[in-house]
């Protein structure tokens, strides 16, 4: 009996070794696809050890679904990874592409929203999530998130003309006039800044 | 009557200096960003000293980021030192700092600069990072491993940080911990040579 459960564990460790083997011989074949621009043969590669508890699977998969056009496909395989890790931002991230490439833009909003719970000083989000409000004219949400931008980086080109905009469209003339100078001490020549002064003058 | 007239021909003096002075700075960074793209720093640092202003968050910010460029790092870091004393919660004006410090190997300043972006921005992982490697470097690393284990949290599946949290699991005697991360960065970069070489020791 002893040596039955010796054996089982044996064969048990050497399947694992195997099973790692197999999983870095298929990322590396990956690689070799990817790097040729096969995005098909490269998720195909993944796909043949593709295990769905494995975060790691998941990621990789669903970023090269992305990469071949498959975004419904990418999107489900982003999910599966935040599931298996809800703190992480990069699978969150990286759903946010196909998930804009289909035209999801609710699930966008609702993924930066769940990164900013996560990271609420993230500037990159924060500004994105600001390009979307103002794009819906939500101008009081995109004022929020563009002003902690501002707040971090004070004098970021971007940010300072969103929050100019912004600040411009809340009726806030003053501030927008201000900040549309700072963006012109960037950019000297810079049409939208120049295009925001020309209509408080 | 002659109160009224001087208020008003004050207050049309005070603008037109206040035009004046703020062509005068815009003209100053316009002609400075020319230096700039022909490498020349210096030439840019004196275009903007001429309009140079103690209390002007951005001109402190500018001056900082030219020294810098120049190679005049002491100059950088007291610039953006004013820049940080002007908007202590800009992370830029901080970050500016940390790159002339680095430069002149002030780590325990970098350090406290981390330190002080850390309490504005927890989570942020560029600095996580970078106080992960200063800790691991300097030897002390059971807080390297806090920094690491921040930036795994979030980037479960990031290749440089994966490494450093499995070297540090290393320097900690978690062999069983190590060799999962060093596992992991195989599978991001298939022949790693500092995974293998971390692997190699996990197995003694």
């Amino acid at each position: 009996m002893k040596q039955f459960v010796l054996f089982l564990s044996i064969l048990f460790s050497v399947h694992l070794l195997y099973a790692q083997d197999a999983l870095q011989t298929a990322f590396e074949q990956s690689y070799a696809q990817e790097k040729v621009g096969n995005y098909a043969g490269a998720a195909h590669s993944i796909g043949v050890v593709y295990n769905p508890k494995s975060y790691e699977c998941n990621l990789r998969l669903a970023y090269l679904k992305y990469m071949s056009g498959s975004y419904l496909e990418a999107t489900g395989l982003y999910q599966k990874a935040i599931a298996l890790m809800p703190y992480s931002i990069e699978p969150r991230l990286g759903f946010v592409y196909p998930a804009a490439a289909l035209g999801k833009w609710d699930e966008v909003v609702a993924q930066y929203a769940a990164i900013l719970k996560i990271e609420p000083k993230n500037s990159t989000v924060n500004y994105k999530l600001g390009v979307i409000y103002y794009n819906r004219k939500k101008y009081t949400q995109a004022y929020a998130l563009f002003e902690k931008v501002v707040n971090l980086y004070p004098f970021d080109y971007d940010g300072l003309l969103m929050y100019a905009w912004t600040s411009y469209r809340t009726g806030k003339l003053t501030q927008a006039k201000l900040l549309f100078k700072k963006v012109l001490l960037l950019s000297p020549n810079d049409k939208s800044a120049q295009e925001g002064l020309s209509l408080i003058k | 009557m002659k109160k009224i007239s001087a208020i008003l021909l004050f207050t049309c003096l005070s603008l037109t200096a206040l035009y004046a002075q703020s062509d005068k700075v815009f003209t100053a960074y316009a002609t400075s960003l020319e230096f700039e793209r022909a490498g020349d720093y210096k030439s840019a640092i004196s275009t903007m000293s001429s309009v140079y202003d103690s209390a002007d968050y951005e001109l402190n910010l500018k001056m900082g980021y030219l020294h810098y460029y120049a190679g005049t790092y002491t100059e950088s870091s007291k610039y953006y030192k004013k820049a940080i004393a002007i908007l202590p919660k800009s992370v830029e004006a901080r970050m500016g700092y940390v790159y002339s410090s680095s430069m002149l190997e002030k780590w325990e300043e970098v350090k406290l600069q981390y330190k002080a972006i850390l309490k504005i921005d927890p989570n942020n992982s560029f600095v996580n990072y970078n106080m992960g490697l200063i800790y691991y470097n300097s030897k002390e690393y059971a807080a390297a491993y806090k920094h690491f284990d921040r930036v795994c949290r979030l980037y479960p599946f990031d290749y440089a940080n994966m490494l450093m949290f499995a070297w540090c699991n290393i320097q900690m005697h978690q062999n069983d911990e190590a060799k999962v991360w060093f596992k992991k960065v195989l599978l991001l970069s298939p022949y790693d040579k500092s995974a293998l070489e971390g692997l190699k020791l996990t197995q003694k």
